[in-house]
């Protein structure tokens, strides 16, 4: 109980709270902005966070994450474009209700949704974590290879559409992990003589790259805003008996969220698509689905915040991504010499409670600051993106050089934006790439540790019943698109 | 831009080949069966695997085809992010971060069809306030230049 006071201490402190605030309003923002997403919002406030102290910085980065995920459906309820790609799976429906007049209703109902699935997301987050990561602690080297494979064979082959190019992808960021001076031997690989290379690809440049230089280069192209918005009325009218009437797939799309959210390597977007999908199947009216239907927008909207707040399950108990925000965060957790796994639960379980606490009170102002981005949504999306896009790039420049003070952060980061435009060209996901740079150094000391500690042996990988269990899961994730292959050609 | 997968699949090989040829002077640690070359060569093995399966299971078809911008003007916008971004690390270590942001973000902003006024007020807000925030808050040495100089 000291620990829950004392992590509430933490929160509650005048610096935490209006962080939380000024990053819940940036998140709101970013993600009702066409083209701006919320891994992109996140990505730009590292190197903000990078100057705080950990329970500030996380806060920041729980609230900002909630907020544009939900803030995302603005623009596809009013626009048709989904402001995040968790938003995509229901914009149909929430772009024709808006198209009939009740642009206030998709958006009110997609509101009180995602702070109920997020909120519930924080409880298994809560009830699961601690549990887990008591569990965790008698992992050796060999589980903790197994569980980053699973992660990255998650995001590499389940997450993506074409699993070849998914894994592609992942093996480009293992590569790139690579670079720099090898711990274990003392030996710099791939540096060509580059002083600044012995320490690495800088993770944060390489991230903003590849998440926010692809998305400018497209907009650019984009003269105006595309249309004008509808008019709103007021966000509450009936919206707390409609949550009502659709209680049921509040709790199943919050409940399927939190559990796909908690798996390795998935995100909010599978989610949302799996929680629309289920939604359509269990509904006595599925024809009416894509035409303005509330079922699908109130269930998958559930999954997206309870998968966000879920993911942090694996990145907190494993130190395994759950989702690509979740991978920037470990990245994050070390920058502040905190490792995630296990130990952080008896090391420092106040910081972890904080944390927790953080995002439940995210979740929960999501409903007054997402009510006053609702109000003020037609003048967000009247701004030209001539405006707001030189920012955008602005602030990616800063934040790059802000890393190491150095115009070499800011090359990283373009270097790597040309990347990440070119894979989304041809589409190569980007976000198994960010996962392998992030979890490519714990997976190759945990191989060659076990090697070691067998002498060369692959037997130690199947040796322990965990252990066993894991490489089998992973060997399930790599047959999988062969099985659907073989079932489809049939 | 979009290659073929033969292309995408080709590149992966070739990547693969030359980070191989990048792990041959990677020295032995004595004792040790497995030194700084094995995981890179492991990843350069399962990328080389990779690249064949996108060959081998792929369709024939156009090996480039273009965004249907990039024949338009729309292909000078695209191109102006990376270029300003380059002219930005060469220009901002001379002139200062103050100057440089602002007549980036102007540019850009006029590139993108903003009008001249606007343009002008977010460009020179937009850059006190990230200087504000960096420099003066967050205590980062942002590049110095003539307006530093002048203002500071």
């Amino acid at each position: 109980m000291s620990v829950f006071l004392e992590a509430l201490r933490l929160v509650l402190e005048p610096e935490v709270l209006l962080t939380v605030l000024g990053a819940s309003l940036l998140g709101l923002t970013i993600g009702a902005i066409p083209g701006l997403t919320a891994v992109m919002g996140v990505a730009l406030l590292i190197p903000i966070t990078f100057f705080m102290d950990p329970v500030p910085a996380i806060a920041a980065i729980a609230s900002l994450a909630a907020m544009a995920i939900f803030a995302g459906d603005i623009p596809g309820a009013l626009l048709r474009i989904p402001g995040t790609p968790a938003s995509a799976a229901y914009v149909q429906d929430s772009h024709a209700m808006a198209r009939a007049g009740r642009p206030e209703r998709a958006l009110g109902l997609s509101l009180v949704s995602a702070s109920i699935g997020g909120v519930i997301g924080v409880m298994l987050l809560m009830l699961a974590a601690p549990l887990l990561a008591r569990f965790a602690t008698n992992f050796s080297s060999v589980e903790y290879f197994w569980l980053a494979l699973l992660g990255l064979s998650c995001a590499a082959i389940i997450s993506t559409g074409a699993p070849l190019k998914g894994i592609l992808s992942l093996l480009f960021g293992l590569w790139i992990a690579s670079i720099g001076i090898d711990e274990v031997a003392g030996q710099p690989r791939f540096t060509f003589g580059v002083t600044e290379l012995m320490g690495g690809i800088s993770f944060i440049p390489a991230m903003i790259g590849m998440f926010a230089l692809p998305e400018l280069i497209r907009n650019m192209t984009l003269r105006s805003a595309p249309s004008e918005p509808p008019r709103m009325g007021p966000v509450f009218d009936g919206l707390f008996r409609n949550i009502k009437r659709r209680w049921a797939n509040v709790m199943r799309g919050s409940l399927t969220g939190s559990m796909i959210g908690a798996l390795p390597g998935a995100g909010a977007d599978i989610a949302a698509w799996v929680a629309y999908a289920i939604a359509k199947r269990r509904s006595k009216t599925p024809e009416k689905f894509g035409k303005g239907h509330d079922e699908g927008i109130v269930e998958a909207g559930a999954a997206n915040n309870g998968a966000l707040s879920s993911a942090w399950v694996p990145t907190m108990v494993f130190g395994i991504p759950g989702d690509s925000i979740t991978a920037i965060v470990i990245g994050v957790l070390y920058l502040k010499g905190l490792e995630p796994g296990p130990v952080i639960f008896t090391k420092t379980p106040e910081l972890v409670y904080a944390i927790f606490i953080a995002f439940l009170l995210a979740n929960l102002i999501l409903i007054p600051l997402g009510w006053l981005v609702i109000r003020l949504a037609r003048n967000l999306l009247r701004i030209p993106p001539a405006y707001y896009l030189p920012v955008v790039f602005a602030c990616c420049i800063v934040g790059s050089f802000a890393i190491n003070n150095t115009t070499f952060g800011v090359i990283v980061m373009l270097i790597f934006g040309l990347i990440g435009w070119l894979f989304e060209e041809n589409g190569i996901p980007v976000a198994p790439a960010i996962l392998g740079i992030v979890l490519g150094g714990m997976l190759e000391f945990n191989f060659v540790t076990s090697m070691l500690k067998s002498d060369g042996h692959l037997w130690i990988f199947f040796s322990r019943p965990v252990a066993a269990f894991l490489a089998l899961t992973v060997a399930i994730v790599w047959l999988w698109p062969l099985v659907k292959h073989i079932r489809a050609s049939r | 831009m979009g290659f073929s997968n033969h292309i995408i699949g080709f590149a992966a090989v070739l990547g693969a080949a030359a980070i191989v040829a990048g792990t041959f002077g990677f020295r032995e640690i004595p004792g040790q069966q497995f030194g700084s070359a094995f995981f890179p060569r492991i990843t350069a093995g399962a990328l080389a695997l990779t690249g064949l399966a996108l060959i081998v299971t792929s369709p024939g078809g156009p090996h480039v085809s273009l965004p249907t911008w990039v024949r338009t003007v729309e292909r000078l916008r695209a191109a102006a992010i990376p270029i300003a971004g380059l002219l930005w690390v060469l220009a901002a270590p001379m002139f200062g971060f103050l100057l440089t942001t602002f007549v980036m973000i102007f540019a850009l902003s006029m590139i993108a069809g903003g009008r001249l006024l606007t343009s002008l007020g977010v460009a020179a807000g937009v850059s006190a306030v990230l200087h504000v925030i960096f420099s003066s808050v967050l205590r980062i040495p942002l590049p110095f230049g003539v307006i530093e100089r002048w203002v500071l």
